[in-house]
This record gives C-alpha cells, sequence and structure tokens, in this order.
C-alpha cells in the first residue's frame, strides 16, 4: 500500500492546530455560535491528521495477477520457439527430398535419352551385329536350352 | 524338337527396339517409384508441418487470450485508481477549504479580542 501525505494541508492544520490552541481558553469564553465553529475545525483536523490516507485498491494483489499472466504467455512463447525450431528441421528434411527427387528426375532424363540413342542406334545394326543382340541377351536361356536338349537327348538307363 | 524361327532384318530391329524401349521403361519406372516414395516422405514432412503449425495457432490464441485478460486487469486497476484519485481530491479540496476557513476564523477571532 502506498501512503500519500499532501504537504501543503498538513501545514495549514498544523497552523490551524497551533493557532487554536492559543486561543484554546479564549474560544472556552466566547459565544456559542464560535466555540461551534472552533469544535468544528478541531474536529476536521483531527479527522485529517488521523484519517487513513492509503489506497483502499489492493495494487500488489493485481500486479501479481498480471505478472502471472506474463509468465503463462513467456512459457507460451517459449514452446511456440520450439515448435519453430521443429518446424525448420522439417523444411530442411523437405528440402533434402527436394533435391534426391530432382537427382532421380535427371537420371529419369538421362535413362529416356540413352533409350532413345539405343532405339535409334538400331537402325545401323548389320545382320551379324543383329544376331550377336538375341545371343548376349539370351545367352543365359541358351545355355539353358541347350542342356535341357542333350539331357533329353541322352539314351535313358544305363 | 528345337523349332527355329526365322526373323526378316527389319522385324529384328523392331524387335529389338521394342527389347530395348522395354529395358528403358523398366529402369524408368525403377526410378519413378523412388521418386513416388520420397514424395511420400515428403507428405508425411509437410504434414507433420500442419499439425505443428496448428499447435502454434493453438499457442497463439492462448497467448492472445491471457493478454486479453492481462489488458481487462490493467483497465480495472486504472479506472479504481482513477475513482480513488478523484475521491482523494475532492477531500483535498473540501480540507484546503476546511483549512482557510479555519485560519480565517481564528484570525477574526484573535482581531475581535
Amino acid at each position: 500500500m502506498v501512503e500519500r501525505i499532501d504537504y501543503s494541508i498538513l501545514f495549514l492544520f498544523i497552523l490551524t492546530s497551533c493557532l487554536i490552541k492559543i486561543k484554546f481558553l479564549y474560544c472556552i469564553i466566547m459565544k456559542k455560535g464560535q466555540s461551534v465553529v472552533i469544535w468544528i475545525l478541531a474536529a476536521l483536523i483531527v479527522y485529517n491528521i488521523f484519517l487513513n490516507n492509503k489506497i483502499q485498491t489492493n495494487i500488489q494483489e493485481y500486479e501479481d495477477k498480471i505478472d502471472n499472466l506474463q509468465t503463462k504467455v513467456d512459457s507460451v512463447n517459449n514452446l511456440n520457439k520450439e515448435l519453430d525450431m521443429k518446424i525448420n528441421s522439417l523444411h530442411t528434411q523437405m528440402e533434402i527430398i527436394d533435391s534426391d527427387i530432382s537427382n532421380v528426375q535427371t537420371n529419369i532424363n538421362v535413362i529416356k535419352r540413352k533409350t532413345n540413342e539405343k532405339i535409334n542406334s538400331v537402325d545401323q545394326f548389320t545382320f551379324l551385329e543383329l544376331e550377336q543382340f538375341f545371343t548376349a541377351r539370351y545367352s543365359d536361356q541358351i545355355r539353358g536350352l541347350d542342356s535341357t536338349a542333350q539331357s533329353t537327348n541322352r539314351p535313358t538307363g544305363y | 524338337m528345337d523349332s527355329i524361327v526365322p526373323l526378316k532384318a527389319p522385324i529384328a530391329r523392331l524387335v529389338i527396339k521394342d527389347l530395348l524401349e522395354g529395358d528403358g521403361n523398366k529402369e524408368e519406372l525403377e526410378e519413378t517409384n523412388k521418386v513416388l516414395n520420397l514424395t511420400k516422405e515428403k507428405v508425411i514432412l509437410k504434414d507433420d508441418v500442419i499439425v505443428t503449425l496448428n499447435s502454434k495457432i493453438l499457442n497463439l490464441e492462448t497467448i492472445i487470450k491471457t493478454k486479453q485478460e492481462q489488458f481487462d486487469l490493467q483497465q480495472e486497476l486504472s479506472k479504481k485508481l482513477e475513482k480513488e484519485l478523484k475521491s482523494e481530491k475532492r477531500k483535498t479540496f473540501l480540507y484546503k477549504v476546511g483549512a482557510g476557513v479555519g485560519a480565517v476564523a481564528t484570525v477574526l477571532l484573535l482581531v475581535q479580542k
């Protein structure tokens, strides 16, 4: 709680109270109306001196509440920073995947180009090259067929 | 019994072309499958990003709500203090008037004597 003192008022009241003390005895014998005025002034001085000038609003309570809310905001902000870091990491991973996809696309283009080159070169194949192509391509199968043929031609029973 | 299928050279060329094209297509398919798998991975990552961004949105909404509460409290405090200040000013004015009247009355009493 914050106390506030109005020094100018305090000074005026002290001055007034001093004057009243000086004239206190005189006042006793004065007329009733004047006495009433003096008593009212005295009451006002007492009220002012002993009046609690403290601020009634509990500022500390409000500040505590606001600080607590700020702590909550800070913690959520920290969470968001962690989420930002996670998002950045995911973006980095996606960039790596994009790069891989780009490489594979390049490979596909190379394969297409080479296939076209091979297909176009077939027109220049000689008879021997045509035969060699099939021989080379199906050499394993031809060998297999030969061995099967030999085993089937072999006389059964020893 | 072996059976031989004779092919004329142009037909053999067409067959070879088809075979080569098929080989190329196989390789291309393998690479395309790689692209597909990579794209699937990317989609999963993007889903993760979306989920994370949604969490961030929720957090930001919480921050906005909390800030609003803070603002309301500040406003309430300001209003209360303003009210008290007005009340104190009023009291101060009354005391000043009272003190003035008192001083004048005292002086008058002294003069009368």
